[in-house]
């Protein structure tokens, strides 16, 4: 009988990746946590899919460098989904399509629409970056709002209520019929 | 109301949930992000390219070999070193010989060469004497000695390289019978002064 082996951790790809320099443990790293990062990055992005690979390189690079100063207090992939949310708002920030979050909501109007619905994703997209990156967090990826403190620097309750407006901002954009303007909580 | 209250009154709908819940959570980044990401590593020296695992392995593979083999590899080796040694030899030593023939052969031609201009000066000497009227008195009558001389030393060496030379023999002859008629004319030849060159 074919005795399966486990594989390897996380934390011993690392530790491998770490001392060693391994390539090999890197690619299995890469291949099990890139997928998903690609995919975060890209939502918070609003589509830009060269600049989320962009990001996603650059996350790599940060995190096989701060990988002696991570103490796996959190899972891996939630501390190299952070690291590639700074990267992501970095690269927005230098563009001037990020605000700092506070409670206040952004100034954002809905873009104007046709009639026609809009699926999910696109209304994702026409979010203002700060909104977008809660509700991607929080709704699509299921961080708790500690989490996403930490992540993008912000208290666990501004990330509730920077939650709060991209829901509505959203309902809004799905549904024009029913509400036109954004309202300022 | 804060906007915590909201966020707890603003729960999505099922319908929103469901929406949520069928978006995809991985994309797939392609291999030349992977390949990317991996060169940008190894230039920050990040991570090291591993040795290609098949060649490696083959190489372990090849170099196992059971224990006893190892007297008869010694042997071996040592019987291929004194075969390279053997063969060494044995061109070195005929490469040398052909160096010597060779050697000899070209000290020949010189020696020939030599033998066919210093003839050719000696005959053209010789010319040059008997252009001279009188050849039986003075530096002309020397001459003709010394040339004569100078034909019987070069008869010589000829026979000693042919003895059956007819030529070189004959001239000897020719100098011995000379030479048993001279007595008569001695008093004459005591007086003569060679001058050798």
């Amino acid at each position: 009988m074919r005795t399966e082996t486990a594989p390897a951790t996380d934390r011993a790809l690392a530790e491998a990746l770490l001392l060693d320099g391994d390539e090999r443990a890197f690619r299995q790293l890469y291949a099990r946590h890139t997928p998903r990062l690609l995919q975060v990055v890209l939502r918070v992005l609003g589509g830009a899919e060269h600049d989320a690979e962009d990001v996603v390189q650059e996350t790599w690079i940060r995190a096989t460098e701060k990988l002696g100063g991570f103490r796996w207090e959190a899972a891996f992939a939630t501390w190299l989904t952070g690291i590639g949310l700074n990267v992501a708002r970095q690269l927005l920030r230098k563009r001037g399509r990020w605000v700092e979050l506070d409670d206040a909501p952004e100034p954002w109007r809905p873009p104007p629409n046709d009639g026609d619905r809009i699926d999910l994703e696109r209304a994702i997209a026409l979010l203002p970056a700060g909104y977008r990156a809660v509700l991607v967090l929080h709704d699509v990826e299921g961080y708790r709002h500690e989490e996403i403190g930490e992540m993008l620097g912000i208290a666990p309750g501004t990330s509730k209520s920077q939650l709060f407006n991209a829901r509505r901002s959203l309902r809004q954009v799905l549904e024009p019929a029913k509400g036109r303007t954004h309202e300022p909580a | 109301m804060s906007p915590h209250d909201h966020e707890m009154d603003d729960e999505l709908t099922p319908a929103e949930r469901e929406l949520f819940a069928a978006l995809p959570r991985e994309r797939d980044p392609g291999r030349l992000l992977e390949e990317r990401t991996v060169r940008a590593l190894r230039e920050r020296g990040l991570v090291h390219a591993p040795a290609p695992p098949a060649v490696a392995a083959d190489a372990r593979r090849r170099l196992r070999f059971p224990a006893a083999w190892v007297p008869g590899a010694i042997a071996a080796g040592i019987a291929l070193f004194l075969g390279g040694l053997a063969t060494g030899q044995y061109l070195g030593e005929n490469h040398t010989k052909e160096v010597l023939s060779e050697v000899r052969q070209r000290d020949a031609q010189t020696a020939a060469l030599v033998v066919q201009q210093t003839g050719t000066a000696y005959v053209q000497a010789l010319s040059r004497l008997s252009q001279v009227s009188d050849t039986t008195r003075g530096a002309n009558r020397q001459g003709r000695e010394v040339a004569q001389q100078m034909l019987r030393q070069a008869a010589d060496e000829v026979v000693r390289m042919n003895p059956n030379d007819p030529v070189a023999s004959g001239i000897l002859a020719a100098f011995d019978r000379g030479a048993q008629q001279r007595p008569a004319a001695g008093d004459t030849a005591s007086q003569q002064r060679v001058v050798w060159f």
